[in-house]
């Protein structure tokens, strides 16, 4: 029970992580940034890479988060920004978004036997137990806890306290009102996307760990059901995005325990649906503004 | 001669999809990324219907021609009532998050189609083997397709012309305002959602019924179905000329690539480095909104019309 617990909270706090991205840049531009489950996958294979290099964990873990953060704010700037400055709506950007992911995904292929890599026994934490009285929990998911929490603290932080984190929230609520009180808005959004891909890096390397493994489509999934966790939370808001991404956590585990494993992934996107129609602005969104 | 029919048949089914999805997307502005669901439920029932045809002896007694208009009526009715289903949760959410769910749709359906054994599961459903090796009675052939094919523009056309194609134009230009002047959005919406689907339902029949008898899950995959988005995105979003154009040309490029063994192997790689630049250089597509299709076939009903008066 214990075990299923950790389970479901370290998933969730895997969602939490990427689906933080998605509601930030959502919240930047209205944009689904799509291509945001490639910057997890990209991430853990950076991570996993320099692993099997030999680097130790620790710099391999900021190896991961700097991979997604520049992956990201690449395609911030070769493919949404020129789509910004030509006003060409929303639908072109949101194909942009889903061919930028097609094309991280395919990418690796162009490396042989690069589609499935193995951790083995260069994993730092494979088969490493903590016993806390009768319970006995797997390291990785402690490890997944322990990270979150301190990454989101970061987030907190930067985002309430900091000068480019007011810009943001500056940006968000108004691009042209904020760009008339000297803020640049298309290096606030840049900055965005670099926070939003570093935490979806971060979240790809401590998945990478749990797993073990890591392949090309890994991102296609996670990605799906973190945005589902972003709206279901709220999209736009911090807390709404890591309360989104627990319960969809929390429901997948027990979807499993109960025995209809199949339905895993369908469930989400069942969620999803409910949720868009019920509650449109998101569970845990206070106040519901509309922007025209 | 039979390379140059397969491809002339690839052609005319990629002319249907693509015409079809334009109607929503780009004249309805309805962002369905489920569209290549529909195609495959068509596949699928029209499989199922010629089995149970074949097995039920029904076949000696009705000439071959009119059991085809059985079956891709059959399938076109499924996909058809699917879509009406699906389009009551779905067409009330907007923009993106409309995409995200018709896409969930397309997952859902071959996730089903993956676990349920009576469709045949990830394996997938062959004629062939259920039927005992022998060919089924009958199949698909160009003509046909080519029928469907003008019968599919011709429809989309004259729905364009109509009072009930600018209603659609409205919805996309400017929904709130159109649902102020007292146009009904949801009926119009659903309307063209399930018309769309019924042509990529008849797709999907004279797909699977040509010369393959068998469908699989991966074939109706949403990553299978970047390509029709693709030709629509390449022909410009709202233009039927450009869609047809687009299939041909992008059906060409693939048959190209497919001989050269580097691009084979990364197709999907090359289809979306295409459709990035696509986007970044030219986001309005090769024609944008204009259509040569349209006017060319008004033109030709402005003179009948003339007549009859």
């Amino acid at each position: 029970m214990t075990e299923q617990l950790f389970n479901a909270l370290s998933l969730g706090f895997t969602y939490s992580l990427i689906s933080l991205g998605y509601s930030m840049v959502y919240g930047i531009i209205n944009l689904i940034n799509f291509a945001h489950g490639e910057f997890f996958m990209l991430g853990a294979y950076a991570g996993v890479i320099s692993l099997i290099i030999g680097i130790p964990w620790y710099i391999s873990f900021f190896i991961s988060i700097i991979v997604g953060a520049f992956v990201s704010t690449f395609v911030e700037v070769i493919g949404y920004r020129p789509l910004r400055e030509k006003n060409s709506g929303r639908l072109t950007a949101l194909i942009t978004a889903i061919s930028f992911s097609l094309f991280f995904q395919n990418f690796i292929f162009l490396f042989p036997g690069a589609d499935l890599i193995g951790l083995g026994n260069r994993n730092p934490m494979h088969g490493a137990v903590i016993t806390v009285g009768d319970f006995k929990i797997p390291l990785i998911k402690f490890f997944i806890f322990v990270v979150t929490i301190f990454l989101l603290i970061l987030l907190i932080l930067i985002v309430y306290r900091t000068k480019i984190g007011k810009a943001m929230r500056a940006v968000a609520f108004s691009k042209d009102i904020s760009s008339l009180m000297g803020i640049n808005p298309n290096f606030v959004i840049s900055f965005t996307f670099a926070l939003g891909g570093g935490l979806a890096g971060a979240a790809g390397f401590l998945e990478a760990l749990d797993k073990n493994q890591v392949y090309n489509f890994m991102g296609v999934i996670p990605g799906l059901k973190a945005f589902i966790a972003a709206v279901v939370g709220g999209i736009g808001s911090i807390s709404g995005a890591v309360a989104g991404g627990i319960l969809i956590g929390f429901l997948e585990t027990i979807s499993v325990v109960i025995g209809l494993s199949f339905i895993k992934d369908v469930i989400s996107f069942v969620l999803l649906i409910l949720i868009l129609i019920l509650k449109p602005s998101g569970l845990f969104l206070k106040t519901q503004r509309e922007k025209v | 001669m039979i390379f140059f029919e397969n491809i002339l048949v690839n052609i005319g089914i990629m002319i249907i999809l693509a015409t079809s999805l334009n109607l929503i997307v780009g004249i309805t502005g309805i962002l369905s990324l489920g569209h290549y669901a529909f195609f495959g439920i068509g596949a699928y029932s029209s499989i199922l219907l010629t089995f149970y045809l074949h097995s039920m002896q029904i076949i000696n007694y009705i000439p071959s021609f009119v059991l085809f208009f059985l079956v891709i009526i059959f399938g076109g009715i499924i996909a058809g009532f699917f879509s009406y289903i699906i389009s009551y949760p779905v067409l009330k959410l907007k923009g993106d998050y409309l995409a995200v769910a018709t896409l969930g749709f397309n997952e859902i359906f071959k996730s089903l189609m993956e676990n349920i054994d009576f469709f045949g599961g990830a394996k997938g459903y062959s004629l062939y083997t259920k039927l005992g090796n022998t060919e089924p009675y009958f199949k698909t052939n160009l003509i046909w397709v080519y029928i469907f094919v003008v019968l599919t523009i011709f429809i989309i056309v004259r729905i364009m012309k109509s009072n009930y194609g600018r209603v659609l134009l409205a919805i996309r230009d400017d929904e709130i305002a159109s649902e102020s002047v007292g146009i009904n959005i949801a009926k119009y919406k659903t309307l063209s959602f399930v018309i769309g689907s019924v042509m990529a339902g008849f797709a999907g029949v004279l797909f699977v019924m040509y010369d393959r008898f068998y469908a699989t899950p991966k074939d109706f995959s949403f990553l299978e179905g970047i390509s029709v988005l693709l030709m629509v995105v390449f022909g410009g979003l709202g233009s039927i000329t450009g869609s047809v154009i687009g299939a041909i040309t992008l059906t060409l490029i693939l048959q190209l690539i497919k001989i050269i063994p580097f691009l084979s192997r990364h197709q999907i790689l090359f289809y979306s480095f295409l459709l990035i630049l696509m986007m970044i250089l030219k986001p309005q597509g090769l024609f944008g909104r204009l259509d040569t299709t349209q006017n060319f076939i008004n033109k030709i009903f402005k003179k009948i019309d003339r007549k009859e008066i």
